[in-house]
């Protein structure tokens, strides 16, 4: 989001970006490369086209990913290892899951959420600690255990992949189809962005306002998927949701609604810190918070990327509600709410570009604006009924 | 709080850019120019869209008008009506919304894009040194080197930078203008743009013509519940009268239909096709769980004028696309299955009803002691898949409790309850019943009857236990019978006796066939003083059982089984299953029971079928949409310049003086780091000024 002086110093030298890379950036790459490979060579008979374009486009994604921000190596290759693992571990048993040790209480889909929501916890209360004695060693341990929680996030919904192929050929597909698994999906990408604003800023100290989103979602998570109404089993999907473009759309909404989550937690953090400042009070605690220009310029940026996701993801539900369904808007109450979130961000852009709004009334607009996103994203499925009829509460 | 200017804003010599086009506009059409493209109009849009379609989403849109009126009374109904609530999307004033949307959008872009247009094409060499050095970002350097050739080496550096640049030499003086991100404009444009393009085509796709048609009297949504062929033409639309329609059919297999309707608030259209569309099969794949996996149509399309054939089969996500028409598997329905149904009348002056067929849909008037009633066949399902209870025991996790048929009883004034009855009988600690669930609205749960089943898993030997029980004539032979014999231990062989014990047999049976045991326990507590109540109560209930027991015995020799020997402890069960059942059966409060023989399961496919001819554009708009929002985003706009002049005060006396400034439009933060790296690299070949 934003570039330290160090990336651009050497900008008007003459130097391409490839020659920026040191020999870690080319290992990645191969290594990237070479397991693309052997997945090709092992699998590429059961491939189609556009299958293996996939592949390949997902391949050198990653690989352009980690270069630009460089943690997401050892993100990915923890994520892979784990996963990996897990999926050798249950070969084509899904019975494990009760009795091998590492299945049951590490990585198997379930254990791994679990896992992640702990740490997640945890992380929060580490956070703000670590605000309030200003140390700097406690904040590394939260952003570790942020980092942690993310890989265990992923890898349970990796596992969790596997595993509904497990139960059968018929019932496997990739878990963001109920409201259990995008929470899950919810909580790790809004953590990415968090983490990718925190290597880049350097700051530890908005990691609790961040992570107190991120918990909730935890919250819900455990009440929703782990109470009476056994979310977390793997059902099949209708006909509806059999589609390529479950596996795009709802994951660039998701993007979308993490950014946004984001920026309103920055909101909050801005306005409490500012409204200290206006009250004369000026303690250690509130000087550690970043200052108030930074924090309204990310909060601007978040919402711009969410902006950009969001609407990308808005038009591919439309592409795919225009193949499942036949029309390509119906006003269902879940577009109409997804148009409802769009126009409410497009009016917070438009004061913040043409009026020149700034701070406090736009961090409130983003609060709100959480409540919004939440409720296109929660309430719908709750109290509307619709087309849209998966993860009903 | 708000602040009108921003910093940024103030300090920009780049003003201009955010500056709408001076172009002369004069009088009313300035004002009202200015009042369509404001940005307050524009919010205020935004926010009153998104109300009105909050209100579309908490009411629920386009149900029978009957559901309403029940919801809110007839007066909210009639001004909810006429504010069109009940089809927000399409009404009047919603349109006209979306209207303002794009008329201000289109006179932004008006407004902004030529000055735009012009910024993003020009490199504004004609600064002065004046107005740089007020800029946020700026600096000032000695050289060495002539003009010339530090403008020469600046130049490459901003090159390298990514900057565009041009130059200009007035009497020694160079002006070095370069900018980036140029793109970044074309942003403003395309999203502003698609906007207008996603809007218009989907207005084009939209049934706003039908509406101005039918404003015009041509058309009138037809409310009554009629076949396609009786429709009335002024409700019908020709083949290739409509350019645009999302319209729906349900097709029974083996079935032809040339046409789709149209939902229009309360009534419907009747769009004629250019070809007609066959099902020749319809499959649906289950999940263990009952749910469906999948369901797919083989269809035969024939277009009426050729009589070309395209044979395909749709499925859902996988639709078939003809000409400009799109046909997709939507749903799955019942196509009117046939029902092979035997009504077994649970009144006491019991009429025998014979055997009958009746199609999934239709109704039929059953005739009952109170009166007439219309048996309403609602749905059909071929197989009922639940949770079985003992799945740990028998490893499957579901089970399928077979067909099941819903449907209504509805009397002469118009109250129904709703039934679902079950084909087979269902298994309960190891005894089979058949259950017939029954409720009086649809919000409420279904309360259970079951029906023991018999040696030969029917419902007969109930009936006729039933039947006989009703017999007056039979009842009293059989309870003198059994007084008799039942006397016959004690010695005491008074025919009076006798006869005032069947009498009291026959009376209790009569309260046990009105309203089971509860009602003849009401009997003894209201005509018996309380301190006998027991011993009667017990003496009584021993001679029901002996007098149900006999009747039961009868039930049985009639159907030929051998009751010399000891009946089996499963007709023992039965027995019991069949009293309890008979004491519940009031409660079941309906005049027969419908017992499903037989079916012939028949489907039909729901198909929706569009013609929408602005798709592309919207697509088109859509790529044009996020293509802009990644350059408004993503790609800054920058500028430097860079004034030289001639500096005789070096020590070479042919140095220059260099003053450089700049500025990142809306990026600020990220220029000034930009313009740092500038600054830091003039450092190190000049010196600073
Ligand atoms: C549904 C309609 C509209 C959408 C989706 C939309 C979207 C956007 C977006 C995404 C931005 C970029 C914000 C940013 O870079 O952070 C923007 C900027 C802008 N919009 Fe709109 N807009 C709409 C309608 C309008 C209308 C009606 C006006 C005119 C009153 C308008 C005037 C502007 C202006 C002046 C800018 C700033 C351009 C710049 O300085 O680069 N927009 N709009």
């Amino acid at each position: 989001m934003s570039m330290t002086s160090q990336d651009m110093n050497n900008l008007f030298e003459k130097q391409s970006f490839l020659s920026k890379l040191n020999l870690f950036d080319w290992g990645w790459a191969a290594l990237l490369l070479l397991s693309t490979g052997y997945v090709w060579q092992q699998y590429s008979s059961l491939m189609d086209v556009y299958e293996a374009g996939i592949l390949f486009f997902t391949s050198i994604s990653i690989i352009a990913w980690g270069w630009l921000w460089k943690p997401v190596r050892l993100y990915s290759i923890s994520v892979a290892l784990l996963s990996l693992f897990a999926i050798s571990l249950y070969g084509n048993d899904l019975a494990l899951k009760d009795t091998n040790f590492f299945l049951k209480f590490l990585i198997s889909g379930e254990s791994a959420v679990m896992w992640m929501s702990a740490l997640y916890v945890l992380a929060t209360v580490a956070y703000f600690i670590g605000l309030i004695i200003g140390s700097e060693f406690t904040n590394k341990t939260a952003s570790a255990m942020t980092w942690s929680a993310t890989v265990m996030g992923l890898v349970g919904l990796l596992v969790r992949w596997r595993e509904s192929y497990l139960i059968h050929v018929d019932v496997g597909h990739i878990p963001v189809s109920n409201l259990y698994e995008v929470f899950i999906l919810f909580s790790i990408i809004t953590a990415l962005l968090y983490l990718y604003y925190e290597g880049k800023s350097k700051t530890y100290n908005m990691g609790g306002f961040v992570l107190l989103v991120i918990s909730s979602a935890v919250a819900f998570l455990l009440w929703y998927g782990f109470g009476d109404r056994g979310a977390s089993e793997i059902q099949p999907l209708v006909p509806a949701l059999q589609s390529y473009w479950m596996k795009i759309h709802v994951p660039a909404n998701f993007v979308g609604y993490g950014a946004f989550a984001l920026s309103a937690m920055l909101g909050v953090a801005y306005l409490i810190k500012d409204s200290m400042i206006q009250h004369g009070r000026n303690g250690a605690i509130i000087n550690r918070i970043p200052d108030l220009d930074t924090m309204d310029d990310v909060m601007y940026k978040s919402i711009a990327l969410g902006f950009a996701f969001f609407t990308l993801a808005t038009i591919l539900g439309a592409m795919w509600a225009a193949e499942a369904w036949g029309s390509y808007w119906s006003w269902d109450p879940k577009e109409t709410w997804a148009l409802i979130v769009w126009l409410n961000y497009a009016a917070w852009l438009h004061l913040r570009l043409t009026k020149g709004w700034r701070g406090r009334p736009l961090a409130w607009w983003a609060i709100i604006g959480l409540f919004v996103t939440l409720f296109a994203f929660i309430g719908v499925n709750m109290f509307l009924s619709g087309l849209h009829s998966y993860g009903e509460l | 709080m708000s602040h009108e200017n921003s910093p940024e804003q103030n300090n920009n010599s780049d003003q201009v850019e955010r500056q709408r086009s001076n172009r002369k506009e004069h009088g009313i059409s300035k004002v009202l120019l200015s009042f369509l493209g404001s940005m307050e109009l524009a919010i205020s849009l935004f926010v009153v869209v998104g109300i009105a379609s909050i209100i579309g989403t908490i009411l629920q849109q386009n149900q029978p008008y009957n559901t309403y009126i029940v919801k809110f009374g007839p007066f909210w109904f009639e001004v909810f009506r006429s504010l069109e609530l009940f089809d927000i999307y399409s009404s009047w004033w919603f349109v006209v919304l979306l209207g303002f949307l794009l008329v201000s959008t289109s006179v932004c872009i008006y407004h902004y894009a030529p000055p735009m247009i012009r910024e993003w094409r020009q490199f504004r060499l004609n600064v002065s040194a004046k107005s740089l050095k007020l800029m946020h970002s700026s600096g000032s350097w000695l050289s060495q080197n002539n003009p010339q050739k530090s403008a020469q080496f600046i130049q490459e550096k901003l090159a390298n930078g990514g900057y565009q640049s041009r130059l200009k030499n007035e009497q020694g003086v160079i002006t070095i203008a370069a900018k980036k991100g140029s793109a970044n404009r074309l942003g403003y444009i395309f999203t502003h743009g698609s906007i207008i393009v996603i809007c218009l085509s989907a207005l084009y796709d939209g049934n706003f013509n039908l509406k101005l048609r039918e404003v015009a009297g041509q058309l009138k949504p037809e409310t009554r519940d009629l076949f396609a062929s009786e429709v009335p033409d002024i409700s019908r639309l020709k083949a290739h009268e409509n350019h645009a329609f999302r319209g729906s059919a349900n097709v029974p297999e083996g079935s032809t239909t040339g046409l789709v309707f149209l939902q229009m608030r309360d009534g419907f259209l009747v769009q004629e096709l250019p070809f007609t569309i066959t099902l020749n099969d319809f499959r649906i794949e289950h999940y263990e769980s009952g749910m469906p996996k999948s369901f797919e149509s083989d269809i035969v399309i024939q277009d009426k004028e050729s009589g070309e054939k395209i044979s395909k089969t749709i499925a859902v996500n996988h639709p078939l696309f003809y000409k400009d028409f799109a046909i997709y598997q939507a749903s799955f329905d019942d196509g009117g299955s046939i029902m092979d149904l035997q009504a077994w009348s649970l009144e006491n002056n019991s009429q025998k009803i014979m055997p009958f067929k009746q199609v999934v849909g239709k109704s039929s008037v059953i005739p009952t002691s109170k009166g007439d009633m219309k048996l309403e066949l609602v749905e059909f399902k071929a197989s009922n898949v639940q949770p079985n209870p003992k799945a740990k025991e028998t490893g499957r996790k579901f089970k399928n409790m077979g067909p099941s048929l819903t449907f209504r009883l509805r009397d002469s004034s118009g109250q129904a309850q709703e039934f679902i009855n079950y084909m087979l009988p269902v298994e309960q600690e190891g005894r089979y019943f058949f259950l017939s669930g029954v409720r009086s609205s649809t919000s409420e749960p279904f309360r259970y009857l079951f029906i023991p089943a018999d040696d030969v898993n029917s419902v007969k030997r109930f009936f006729d236990f039933r039947r006989l029980l009703n017999n007056k004539q039979e009842m009293r032979r059989i309870a003198e019978k059994t007084a008799e014999l039942s006397l016959q231990s004690s010695k005491a062989l008074d025919p009076q006796v006798i006869t005032q014990m069947a009498v009291v047999m026959q009376r209790l049976v009569e309260l046990f066939n009105q309203g089971g045991f509860d009602l003849v326990m009401n009997d003894i507590n209201e005509k018996v003083p309380e301190d006998k109540r027991k011993d009667v109560t017990d003496s009584y209930f021993k001679v029901l059982q002996t007098i149900l027991g006999t009747v039961y015995l009868e039930v049985l020799q009639k159907d030929g089984v051998d009751i010399s020997k000891n009946i089996t402890p499963t007709q023992e069960q039965y027995y019991d299953d069949l009293v309890n059942t008979m004491g519940i059966l009031t409660n079941y409060n309906a005049p027969f029971f419908l017992q499903i023989k037989s079916f012939e399961h028949k489907e039909a496919s729901g198909f929706q079928i569009t013609k929408s001819p602005g798709k592309n554009l919207v697509y088109l708009g859509c790529v044009l949409l996020c293509i802009g929002i990644v350059l408004m985003f993503y790609v800054a706009h920058k500028r430097i310049w860079i004034i030289i002049e001639p500096d005789n005060k070096t020590e070479s006396e042919s140095g220059s003086k260099i003053l450089a400034s700049g500025s990142g439009d809306r990026h600020q933060r990220e220029f000034a780091l930009e313009f740092q790296a500038l600054s830091q690299l003039l450092d190190k070949h000049f010196s600073k000024n």
